[in-house]
């Protein structure tokens, strides 16, 4: 049998749920992409990605404003309503969906419905917690490698689906995310919907992943379903959008604005705008260095 | 024994899913596509390229898709491995080939099978073929039953292939007749007992995934032979690889042929049902992923200790209560005391 590999894949979704942004898509003219339908439309390559291979496996996180959950599989503090799943499985139409895939749905949709409406406290933020929810993905690939108990081997990857803005004072955090997944062999590919994100153009560039801003929204699914399905060893063979150009400019550590020139710590490498004598990650002293020239002592005769 | 050597030389061949639906009739397999789990089973067994081509034309609304473009999907390195997968998608008659208007050739997806796979997807077909789930069993039965009733239905079977002689008890004529046309036991002569041959011990030291399937293809192959319809036999046994493990279904929207399919299955300890008029079964662990080539770890028994001592004057004793039928069919047994036989091995014993 030829031409089949034979190695499985995790795949982790992190989904922007951003209600600002996702608000504001409702109110554009043409409503190229509304929540519920970019929701059907993830699952729809979720279950593709499961349907692939029988030991492929999948995780979804929704990254909030305030908090990151995760969609599939049910954390286990939710596991009191266990009994009930095998209830919402009997009357789970029989419609020929595959029961994996049905299951998959309904507790996406049920997670996310339970997420929305326990967002009560109505403050509102351009950005999401996205660093957050990159480390609880890394760490759920951990988990699962640990818990594999037959030493099969696995690639993962994670897809971030983003269309709010960055904001930089996640810029650190999201550096360590980027260099663990480097170390881990995880592949961070980037679904852009709405404004460019140099920290994503960073971490995809570095993990090998693909960086995609979708020029129609309204073909979500069919971008998905070409470009992020195939796994790390399918993606040598097939051709697939290459990076664009990077914004590589670091964050300063004072004000987080990005720079081209600045300073730089001997010690521990932090980066400034500006000088400043003692540096606020460890501590260092610099010694001053005056630019102007001494002026001679004028010897009186 | 020199014939006994000669003759395992030869690898007992068995077909995979890909090849065994290849040899099916294009009437048949349109009829297979017509159930999404058919098609959710034999995708999951293509090539890789050939998935992916399917997932990229599966939700696409114009209708054909150029060849050249297709091509230029992959790199220019692996274009055999395109070829690999376009020769399959071809030969299952998944894929057309049509010319288009401006005389160009594309390929276009069957429509059956288009269906179908979407409807496994995402659900909104009919449920007309599929199973229902029905309010809880009062009888209900637990994964460690399910197994432990697997592994006897079917040791049975293996039992039956390696000593004839102390009869049939439990085995079918249906169960004898699949092995003498799979060629793991032979007769002697029309009324006498059956023997295990050469291909027979080969089947006994496969793993029990390997040895279920290559049942499952010889018990096909003689399916119209009963006078059984393979369309639907073949779709019920998609269907129950694609089940969960532990859950009961109804038998009652089946048709007849797939009812005394079910028995068999029964027999066989694919599926568990508590009578033969019961309206509900539930699958084993030997059914579920069935049709997947992918390697599984069925381990219907949990880890037995036992012991094994070879002796140089070749005396083997076993301290075990596991698989005893295989030491029974390759020696001379000597003793039987409770968990201890000893046994020799001879020229004559393992001819």
């Amino acid at each position: 049998m030829a031409y089949r590999s034979d190695e499985s894949s995790l795949l982790i979704v992190v989904l922007d749920t951003n209600p600002v942004w996702w608000g504001q898509q409702l109110s554009k003219p043409n409503r190229d992409l509304t929540f519920t339908n970019c929701i059907e439309e993830l699952l729809v390559f979720c279950n593709s990605h499961l349907m692939m291979d029988q030991r492929n496996k999948l995780c979804v996180i929704a990254a909030h404003p305030s908090k990151n959950k995760f969609l599939f599989p049910k954390s286990e503090l939710a596991d009191e309503t266990a009994s009930d799943d095998s209830e919402i499985m009997r009357q789970t139409k029989s419609d020929g969906q595959y029961e994996l895939f049905a299951k998959v749905s309904e507790t996406i949709r049920e997670e996310v419905k339970d997420l929305i409406f326990s967002d009560t406290s109505g403050e509102l933020h351009a950005d999401c917690m996205l660093s957050g929810a990159m480390s609880m993905a890394l760490c759920y690939i951990n988990r699962v490698e640990k818990e594999q108990l037959n030493k099969e081997s696995f690639s993962s990857r994670i897809l971030v689906i983003k269309g709010s803005e960055d904001h930089q004072s996640q810029y650190m955090n999201f550096m360590m995310v980027i260099f663990t997944a480097q170390k881990q062999n995880t592949i961070i590919d980037a679904c852009i919907l709405d404004q460019e994100s140099s920290l994503l153009q960073q971490a995809c560039d570095i993990t090998n992943g693909i960086y995609l801003k979708i020029p129609q929204l309204s073909g979500l699914l069919q971008y998905l379903l070409c470009v992020f399905l195939p796994d790390a060893k399918i993606r040598k063979k097939m051709t697939l959008p290459t990076n664009v150009k990077i914004d590589y400019r670091a964050a300063c550590f004072c004000h987080r604005n990005l720079v081209d020139i600045g300073y730089v710590c001997s010690v521990c490498l932090s980066i400034y705008c500006s000088f400043t004598p003692i540096c606020t990650t460890c501590h260092a002293t610099f010694k001053i260095v005056d630019p102007r020239p001494i002026p001679k002592k004028k010897i009186k005769k | 024994m020199a014939a006994f050597v000669k003759s395992v030389n030869k690898k007992l061949a068995c077909k995979d899913l890909l090849a065994y639906v290849k040899t099916l009739t294009p009437s048949v397999l349109e009829g297979l596509y017509n159930h999404p789990a058919s098609c959710l089973a034999i995708f999951r067994e293509l090539p890789d390229f050939a998935k992916h081509y399917v997932m990229r034309i599966l939700f696409v609304e114009q209708v054909m898709v150029k060849q050249n473009v297709v091509a230029t999907w992959i790199e220019k390195d692996y274009a055999n491995e395109h070829l690999d997968a376009i020769k399959a998608l071809t030969g299952l008659h998944i894929v057309h080939e049509h010319m288009q208007y401006c005389g160009l050739p594309a390929w276009k997806l069957n429509e059956s099978f288009k269906k179908s796979l979407q409807i496994a997807l995402m659900g909104g077909g009919n449920g007309a073929n599929s199973l229902e789930m029905l309010p809880p069993d009062k009888y209900a039965k637990d994964i460690a039953f399910l197994d432990s009733y697997a592994q006897e239905r079917w040791e049975c079977i293996l039992h039956y292939i390696v000593q004839s002689k102390e009869g049939s008890g439990g085995i079918s004529r249906e169960v004898t007749e699949i092995l003498l046309h799979s060629g793991l036991v032979s007769k002697d002569g029309v009324n006498s007992d059956t023997f295990i041959t050469a291909a027979g011990f080969q089947f006994l030291l496969l793993d029990i995934s390997s040895q279920i399937w290559y049942f499952m293809i010889r018990y096909l192959e003689t399916v119209e032979s009963r006078g059984m319809n393979i369309v639907e036999c073949l779709t019920f046994m998609f269907q129950l690889s694609f089940l969960t493990l532990g859950k009961d279904y109804s038998s009652d929207k089946m048709s007849d042929n797939q009812q005394r399919f079910l028995q068999h299955l029964r027999e066989f300890g694919l599926v568990y049902q508590r009578k033969r008029k019961c309206q509900r079964f539930y699958p084993t662990r030997l059914a579920i992923n069935l049709t997947s080539s992918t390697p599984k770890d069925i381990a219907l028994e949990t880890h037995k200790q036992g012991f094994i001592m070879v002796e140089t004057n070749y005396r083997v004793y076993a301290y075990t209560d596991f698989q005893i039928w295989l030491l029974q069919a390759l020696l001379e047994k000597v003793s039987a005391l409770h968990l201890l036989r000893g046994s020799q091995l001879t020229r004559l014993s393992t001819s």
